[in-house]
């Protein structure tokens, strides 16, 4: 494993893109090429090295290398972007698009994300110590297929539309979710171990979305089915009982609800729906 | 003494565009106009207050008068030494100054945005996932008899809209305010909840909620729960049969929906509740545009760029991602380093951090007006008022378009948008030139 | 001063309306126009071994308006896929089906094309289209009105005051700044005002009291007394509709009887999508030897194909009902615009794939259309951009038309049931390369009524596609590829006598003209008109009469063409 450490020298006061920034990018490349190579500081390009202390050797392959970025990135763009191998570690505030399509390989964020972490995720993993934006795993705009796979792990809090019209994949965030997670989605699954703002499944067409902690009320386009001990989250069993919701209703969607009962007991009322 | 009447006058305050106007001028000067609501008249007949007369540029603490054609060569100069600049409004002033504005800011490398980005926004959002099932407003005031507000109290916000064209209009197969029903959904009973055949109050921030519900009992579906968003269920299925039974629905929103919480979500189940209403009966969605222009800003920007609002050309081609290209987004991770904003007041209406970021970095206004934004700005250049002093094409919030007239004189001196964004660019250009 | 003057020389000329066809000759240009000589100080584009064309004329192209702005606005996952940086001569942009302004400008440009029709405007949204045609560099354009559900229209028909209406519609063309009169599924638009469907053509439409044979025979002869330039362009019933080739022709038959002996007086435009044979989807068949054989036989009628192409597309008409159709159909999202008094529209992205059996089909039968229809002057190459396809793909469908070899490829790759149904894979014919001339250029100028465009004869307008292929030394059925490099990309184009692209370079740039006609009718009717439609304008519309027309100063560049009316 050879590692490549980048740190950052100096303030970053306009959006800088960093989709190079990837060990499938960078391997085979000599740590001059790297430093001298251009990206976009809002409208100016610029060299890396003005930006960032390069050191380390390159190896030949990306599943060899480990990227490690360390500063406060959070003016960044797409670090990570359509990664396919090896290992990036980020040490500090990451910033916008992290991992955005990636297909392999393993990204940690040692700090907070922004927005769109994972967006068109196809495979790998990533995991992120601090909290996170808004759309974790969702697609970009107009589009109706976001995630396709790989596994995302939040030990913060998550924002808005986490996993929005995700296909399939992993979720797992052990923080809190703000509002509808799953969004459209119509594979996959999500398991928030706090609590989520409301609007879990909203249009969902199929997948699983797990809560483990409270969420006032599933919408009214889903229906109550049972109570289950269990679930499972891929390969790994989560330990109930959960209310079982099916939906959403008004998309004529497949999906499923699990709502953690011990920790809703407004939900309560719906045990009626068990007898006879 | 000239004295001069002018018809069809097309006002320019609200997203109505009412052109039936009629106004009187007199030597110069607006002194009566006709058929106009009470904020129209009130910017017809009072354009000329705290007007700006002269350029001004920042020295020390205050604002000194300037030449124009010096506040054109230091915003030029700005602009040329900006790598993240952002250029900003937009929805008060004509097309054509949209058009150079575009060309402005790929010119300068940076963000275009307009007003969309606090109002309209999530509509934009969610008709890119959903689309929208519309109309122009003829069509509503002929054949619609079911009309909702949801989140917008037009007898304030739009004064002529319900006479113009909905609920108080007279249509070809509508003759009358028997022949419709209108129902309003409000967290509270406005004025125009007061006029409603049906009042919906919702409990705030729930509309998601209910516009699901509405959405299952609109297909037949059981809703479990007795009550959704304070509405119990037996009305959401009553309105829901209203709904299915109409021969032609007009659903128009407003900021009580967009701004909700959910924002783009909450628009998103509105359209998917239309959509799916059309294989019952005829329905459509229309957004209640607030500013006379914001939909010229938004079909501007989108046949240059692609994308009608939050536009980033920092990079050298347009990319678009509202929250990241946004201006209050952009502006709150701090990440603009000059703003020109034109016939708009953000310094009021951004959220505070928004704000204050955009009153430390070098800031240039174009306004007819002396605002907050106007007073915290580091240039300002007076500009004339589209539909009054200049003519100027605008589009009405169902895209009709219209040309304004122009019905008198500029104050002296006082330029254009158009001239004074084209002054610019061609001096940033020479700038650039020249390295 | 002496005005800029430009040699083309050496290239091997296809100018059909001048019945040149490959001959070896030199294009002189002065002051925008074609002439006989230019002095020793021209300037000279060498053009041995490379084809030379009149500018690619595109009689139907949504590329400006209400409708394709909605599209640009519902896709911007269309635009991430493309993107056009900015260079020196160049503004950016974003492409692939739905392209920004400018990069629709220049595309056409680097094909080589030089005037293009948006064939479908709303008349009360006809500003935007002006101001759009306006941002559209390069390209002279003009653009359509959307007339077959008018309001006014239906009931001057209905009660037979054929003058009346033609007063009507000269009024409306001018004040639209229009070229033609384009008709949208004549009063299944109107219907779909209330969600519903129109069944056939004489299906009373509700309220009006006519039927859409009656709209469409009563614009034919308004057509005439007017002496406009083109044919009535006619967007038929059904669209979309397994074993619609029937309302094809009997839209065609319907005005067979108001043929006169000069040209085509109806023009049904992208056939491929109304050539349907068959009952269901699962047994939909090619409907084009039966069309072809009606044009064959009836010199009254032109078409154009609205060729399918495989891939990412976006649809978007004024056919309202047959867009909501196709939502429900393949579950994409859906934009619809009813226009009050008028018409209406809708947007839906599409797919095109060869596995599926519908769009191979679909896919057949243009190609079909265009090599069973024996007469090049009444047969036009589109795609019906975008819905067809983007029109960057036209050079695909020059290759197919030319090259059973490239047809062949294709055959063997799409679904086998489809292949089995078309005839496609018997026909043996191949496009030459001045036919190719005639149904991309000539034939489509000649239609329009475009005297100066459309060739390269004395007096023309020096609009001029330099393509690199030599026919005299590439056989184009053995080559496809090479042909559709050549027509990809001009080795020059030049519009109005200036290069505006060199290889793909644009070269400065300039904005076209936009033609619209006037038929002038007489004062009295006029008066009668204006007389009667003025207090109805203000019952069916929102906006006032005096805001509805567009004046010539609101274009940049217009061009006004005369024609003197009969009343």
């Amino acid at each position: 494993m050879s590692k490549v450490i980048l740190t950052l020298k100096r303030h970053i006061s306009a959006p800088v893109h960093l989709d190079t920034l990837t060990p499938d990018r960078v391997c085979g490349r000599k740590v001059t090429e790297l430093a001298n190579e251009e990206v976009w500081e809002g409208n100016r390009r610029i060299k890396i090295k003005t930006l960032f202390n390069i050191e380390g050797n390159i190896a030949d392959k990306p599943d060899d290398i480990a990227l490690e970025i360390i500063g406060d990135l959070s003016r960044t763009r797409s670090i990570g972007y359509k990664m396919t191998a090896g290992t990036l570690n980020i040490r500090g505030t990451g910033g916008l698009y992290i991992g955005e399509s990636m297909s392999g390989g393993n990204i940690i964020v040692e700090g907070d994300a922004g927005s769109w972490l994972g967006s068109n995720m196809r495979g790998g993993t990533i995991e992120v110590s601090g909290k996170t934006g808004n759309f974790v795993g969702a697609a970009s705009r107009g589009t109706t297929k976001g995630m396709m796979g790989g596994i995302i792990t939040l030990k913060g809090n998550a924002g808005n539309e986490v996993g929005a019209w995700m296909n399939s994949g992993t979720i797992r965030i052990l923080g809190n979710s703000e509002m509808a997670p799953g969004i459209h989605m119509t594979g996959g699954t999500i398991h928030i171990s706090g609590d989520c703002s409301g609007r879990a499944g909203a249009q969902m067409k199929g997948g699983k979305i797990i809560i483990s902690g409270n969420m006032q009320a599933p919408l009214p386009s889903f229906s109550f089915e049972e109570i289950r001990e269990q679930t499972k989250n891929e390969k790994d069993s989560v330990r109930g009982p959960f209310y079982v919701f099916s939906g959403d209703n008004n998309e004529d969607g497949n999906g499923k609800l699990f709502i953690n009962v011990e920790r809703n007991s407004q939900l309560k009322w719906y045990e009626k729906f068990l007898e006879g | 003494m000239t004295e001069e009447t002018i018809q069809s006058v097309v006002c320019t305050v609200c997203g109505c565009c009412c052109d039936h106007l009629e106004v009187k001028t007199k030597d110069n000067a607006i002194v009566n106009v006709k058929n106009a609501c009470a904020m129209s008249t009130s910017k017809m007949l009072g354009y000329m207050n705290e007007r700006l007369t002269q350029p001004k540029i920042r020295r020390g603490d205050k604002l000194s008068n300037s030449t124009y054609n010096q506040a054109v060569d230091s915003a030029a100069r700005i602009l040329a030494k900006s790598k993240s600049p952002l250029l900003y409004g937009w929805s008060l002033t004509s097309c054509e100054a949209i058009e150079v504005g575009v060309d402005l800011a790929e010119e300068t490398g940076g963000f275009i945005d307009n007003t969309t980005t606090t109002c309209h926004g999530p509509t934009v959002l969610g008709v890119q996932e959903i689309g929208e099932s519309s109309c122009t407003l003829g069509e509503i005031r002929h054949r619609a008899d079911l009309i909702f507000y949801w989140g917008a109290n037009p007898v304030h916000s739009h004064p002529l809209h319900m006479s113009r064209y909905s609920v108080l209009s007279k249509g070809r197969f509508r003759k009358s305010r028997s022949e419709r029903t209108l129902i309003v959904v409000d967290v509270r009973k406005t004025d125009t909840a007061k006029l409603a055949d049906v009042f919906v109050q919702i409990e705030p921030n729930r509309d998601y909620e209910l516009l699901s519900a509405i959405r299952a009992a609109v297909r037949g579906d059981e809703i479990e729960q007795d009550e959704v968003a304070g509405v119990p269920v037996e009305r959401i299925e009553e309105i829901a049969e209203k709904m299915i039974n109409c021969e032609f629905g007009a659903l128009f929103f407003g900021l009580g929906l967009t701004m909700s919480a959910g924002k783009s979500v909450n628009i998103d189940a509105a359209l998917s509740l239309v959509r799916e209403l059309n294989s019952k009966t005829k329905f459509v969605i229309m957004p209640m545009r607030g500013h006379f222009n914001v939909n010229g800003a938004n079909n501007v920007m989108t046949w240059l760029t692609g994308y009608p609002y939050a536009i980033d050309f920092t990079q050298g081609y347009p990319r678009y991602n509202p929250g990241e290209t946004s201006a209050v987004d952009l502006l709150a991770r701090e990440e603009c380093d000059s703003a020109l904003v034109v016939a708009s007041d953000p310094i009021s209406n951004f959220p505070l951090q928004a704000a204050q970021n955009l009153a430390s970095i070098p800031l240039m206004t174009i306004d007819p007006h002396e605002t907050p934004t106007t007073l915290c700005s580091d240039i300002v250049f007076p500009s004339t008022h589209v539909g009054i002093e200049d003519t100027g094409t605008v589009y009405r919030m169902d895209g009709v378009v219209l040309e304004t007239r122009k019905l008198v004189d500029p104050p002296k001196g006082i330029k254009s948008d158009v001239e004074i964004l084209r002054a610019i660019l061609k001096r940033l250009r020479t700038i650039r030139r020249l390295g | 001063m002496m005005e800029k003057e430009l040699a083309v020389v050496n290239g091997l000329v296809f100018d059909p309306l001048n019945r040149i066809d490959g001959e070896k000759l030199d294009i002189f240009i002065r002051g925008g126009k074609i002439v006989e000589s230019v002095g020793k100080k021209a300037r000279i584009i060498n053009a041995s071994g490379k084809t030379v064309m009149p500018g690619g004329v595109d009689i139907h192209s949504h590329i400006a308006g209400s409708k394709v702005n909605s599209g640009r606005l519902l896709r911007p996952e269309d635009h991430r896929k493309d993107v056009e940086p900015r260079t020196r001569h160049t503004y950016s942009g974003v492409g692939y089906s739905i392209p920004s302004t400018r990069t629709t400008g220049y595309r056409y440009t680097k094909m080589g094309y030089t005037t293009v029709f948006e064939p479908a405007t709303p008349p009360l949204k006809t500003r935007h289209t002006h101001e759009e045609l306006d941002a559209t560099p390069i390209i002279d354009k003009g653009c359509f009105p959307l007339l077959g559900n008018n309001w006014f229209i239906m009931e001057y028909l209905s009660s037979g005051r054929v003058k009346e209406c033609a007063a009507y519609v000269a009024w409306m063309l001018k004040a639209t700044k229009g070229y033609a009169i384009k008709i949208v599924d004549p009063g299944g638009v109107e219907l779909w005002g209330w969600g519903k469907f129109l069944k056939g053509l004489d299906d009373p439409i509700a309220n009006f009291n006519i039927t859409p044979r009656e709209i469409i025979r009563g614009l034919c002869k308004v057509n005439k007394i007017l002496n406009l330039p083109h044919a009535i362009h006619v967007h038929t019933n059904n669209l979309g509709s397994p074993g619609n080739y029937r309302t094809t022709i009997e839209t065609m038959d319907a005005v067979r009887d108001l043929a006169d002996e000069k040209k085509p007086v109806i023009h049904i435009t992208h056939v491929q999508f109304t050539g349907f044979s068959g009952s269901s989807w699962l047994n939909l068949g090619s409907g084009a030897p039966e069309i072809a054989d009606y044009v064959n036989k009836h010199s009254h009628v032109s078409v154009d194909l609205g060729q399918v192409i495989f891939g990412d597309t976006t649809t978007m008409t004024a056919d309202g009902p047959f867009q909501y159709f196709l939502h429900k159909m393949s579950g994409n999202k859906w934009t619809n615009g009813d226009v009050e008094v008028e018409t209406g529209s809708g947007i839906v992205p599409f797919r095109y794939r060869r596995s599926n059996y519908v769009n191979a089909v679909q896919w057949g039968i243009g190609l079909e259309l265009a090599l069973l229809v024996k007469d090049p002057w009444r047969v036009f190459m589109t795609t019906d951009h975008p819905n067809g396809g983007p029109f960057t793909s036209y050079p695909k469908v020059i290759a197919w038309l030319m090259s059973k070899k490239a047809r062949e490829k294709t055959l063997s790759k799409i679904n086998k049931t489809a292949k089995k149904r078309l005839d496609l894979p018997s026909i043996e014919r191949e496009y030459t390369f001045g036919e190719i001339s005639t149904i991309t250029r000539a034939a489509p100028a000649e239609s329009l009524g475009l005297k100066n465009k459309g060739h390269l004869g004395l007096g023309a307008d020096a609009d001029i596609a330099v393509y690199d292929i030599d026919p005299s030394r590439t056989d184009p059925e053995q080559s496809p590829r090479v042909l559709r490099r050549a027509f990809k990309e001009a080795s020059y184009t030049i519009k109005t006598g200036k290069v505006v692209s060199k290889e793909g370079q644009i070269a400065g740039t300039s904005y076209g003209e936009t033609f619209y006609v006037e038929s002038i009718v007489s004062p009295s009717l006029e008066a009668d008109l204006l007389k009667e439609i003025t207090p109805k304008f203000k019952d069916y519309y929102t906006i006032e009469m005096d805001n509805y027309p567009i004046a010539e100063s609101f274009l940049k560049n217009p061009s006004r063409i005369p024609c003197k009316s009969e009343v």
